[in-house]
């Protein structure tokens, strides 16, 4: 028997996870919004270091995303947002694969934006952290990070918040959607009540400059929304029905969900995409700033208003 | 001597065998606490087998026989992605990289040697003959 006890102590103590924080290396962002996000677009990318010792050069390995999810935790902090860990397990897709490998281990970070009013309403706003591997992911999707980073400063600004805001980094978007539909069994698990939820991805490419922006499987009422605020501020709007994405976990649970991205559908979109050449230098940060715009009028629109009529509510 | 060097073996032999059932459980188990339970189904019948059978010696040689074929089959599966997702592109999935990476592949090896092990038709007979 004692061998046996030998080899179970064993593994039980190999099967530990540590949570170490990393070293990072974090000055404070610059004041002016566009030049925080072109600060957190170049080090996401690997432009300037995120940790004492390397340069992240993708956020494919465990180590790159632990490391991802600590400095982004160091951006909510610069805005006076908690940030919190949901680390999460996951089956693989096929039970035969059970068996060969180990389940996905990944992490989602996120932070909640309370509302001015005590509701117990949300708005979820989400983009995926990770890339694909060897690939610094600028288009896909450190763009969105950049976004929702412009996006949550202007909304924690605003005086009147009629719901709650959270936001949602999503890790392992590239297998599977795994950590968007891990968050949304949080989400359900934890009886948020959801009013709509909100995905970004590669939101940086504008060749032709016409700024347009595609909206992935909207409501009705979500694309009325998206589509008032893109005429005030002579943005097109088009609606594809992609659903690759992380919003896609959301709209299967019940959730009013949509996506929002360049214009994938349209062709006027990164041809660098899972590439080693997916870097800063493509992404058109002027496209960013008018996309920052548009979303936070829309969400703005939506916390402010004390409307809970878009469709199904979890 | 001598007598010492085969009841090592055959104290290492009981290691590897309980040691291979005993791990697929407990990935069986972690694998029922995420709601995937066939891989737990599995485990139960094959450890339900070996305890029906524990007494019966031609059986547990043949049962022992087949588990060691089947740790070989899963050690050489593992393996051969872990070789094919480090030099074919499209393969780079980072899920089947953390898993049949460096550590991943050192206990590729580790159960396959187990699986020969357990596969010694002198090592098996020795055992058993003490076991049964």
């Amino acid at each position: 028997m004692k061998p046996i006890f030998v080899l179970l102590f064993t593994m039980i103590f190999f099967s530990c996870d540590y949570d170490m924080d990393e070293n990072i290396i974090f000055k404070d962002l610059p004041p002016k919004t566009l030049d925080a996000q072109i600060e957190i677009l170049s080090v996401l990318t690997g432009n300037q270091p995120m940790n004492a010792d390397n340069i992240i050069r993708s956020r494919a390995t465990i180590e790159e995303r632990r490391i991802t999810v600590n400095y982004l935790s160091q951006v909510l902090k610069q805005l006076n947002l908690e940030p919190i860990k949901h680390q999460y397990k996951e089956p693989n897709t096929n039970p035969l694969i059970d068996i060969l490998i180990g389940p996905y281990k990944g992490t989602n970070l996120f932070t909640i934006l309370p509302s001015t009013n005590n509701s117990n309403e949300y708005v979820v706003l989400g983009a995926h952290y990770d890339t694909a591997r060897n690939c610094p992911g600028a288009n896909d999707n450190a763009s969105s990070l950049s976004v929702l980073y412009g996006v949550t400063k202007r909304l924690s600004n605003v005086d009147l918040r009629n719901k709650n805001i959270l936001v949602v980094f999503f890790d392992q978007e590239e297998e599977n959607l795994v950590g968007s539909k891990a968050f949304v069994k949080y989400l359900l698990k934890h009886k948020y009540q959801v009013h709509s939820v909100h995905t970004l991805d590669q939101i940086g490419w504008d060749k032709d400059g016409d700024r347009a922006i595609e909206l992935e499987l909207p409501t009705p009422e979500l694309k009325k929304l998206y589509k008032n605020q893109g005429a005030k501020l002579n943005i097109p709007i088009h609606t594809t029905n992609v659903n690759s994405t992380d919003h896609h976990s959301f709209r299967q649970k019940g959730f009013t969900a949509v996506g929002i991205t360049e214009e994938y559908v349209n062709g006027d979109t990164t041809p660098f995409k899972d590439s080693k050449d997916d870097t800063m230098d493509t992404i058109d940060f002027e496209y960013i700033d008018s996309t920052t715009n548009l979303i936070f009028e829309v969400i703005n629109d939506i916390v402010k208003s004390n409307k809970h009529d878009l469709g199904q509510t979890k | 001597m001598i007598w010492a060097k085969q009841n090592s073996k055959i104290l290492i032999y009981q290691i590897i065998l309980f040691g291979s059932l005993l791990l697929f459980l407990l990935k069986a188990i972690q694998y029922a606490f995420l709601g995937s339970y066939s891989t737990l189904l599995t485990s139960i019948i094959i450890i339900a087998i070996f305890y029906l059978i524990r007494k019966k010696k031609n059986r547990l040689n043949s049962s022992i026989k087949i588990w060691a074929i089947l740790i070989i089959a899963w050690s050489l599966i593992r393996i051969f992605f872990g070789i094919l997702i480090h030099f074919v592109e499209p393969l780079t999935e980072n899920h089947l990289q953390e898993n049949l990476g460096f550590l991943g592949m050192c206990i590729s090896i580790f159960f396959l040697f187990g699986g020969f092990f357990l596969l010694n038709k002198k090592n098996r007979n020795n055992w058993l003959r003490q076991r049964v």
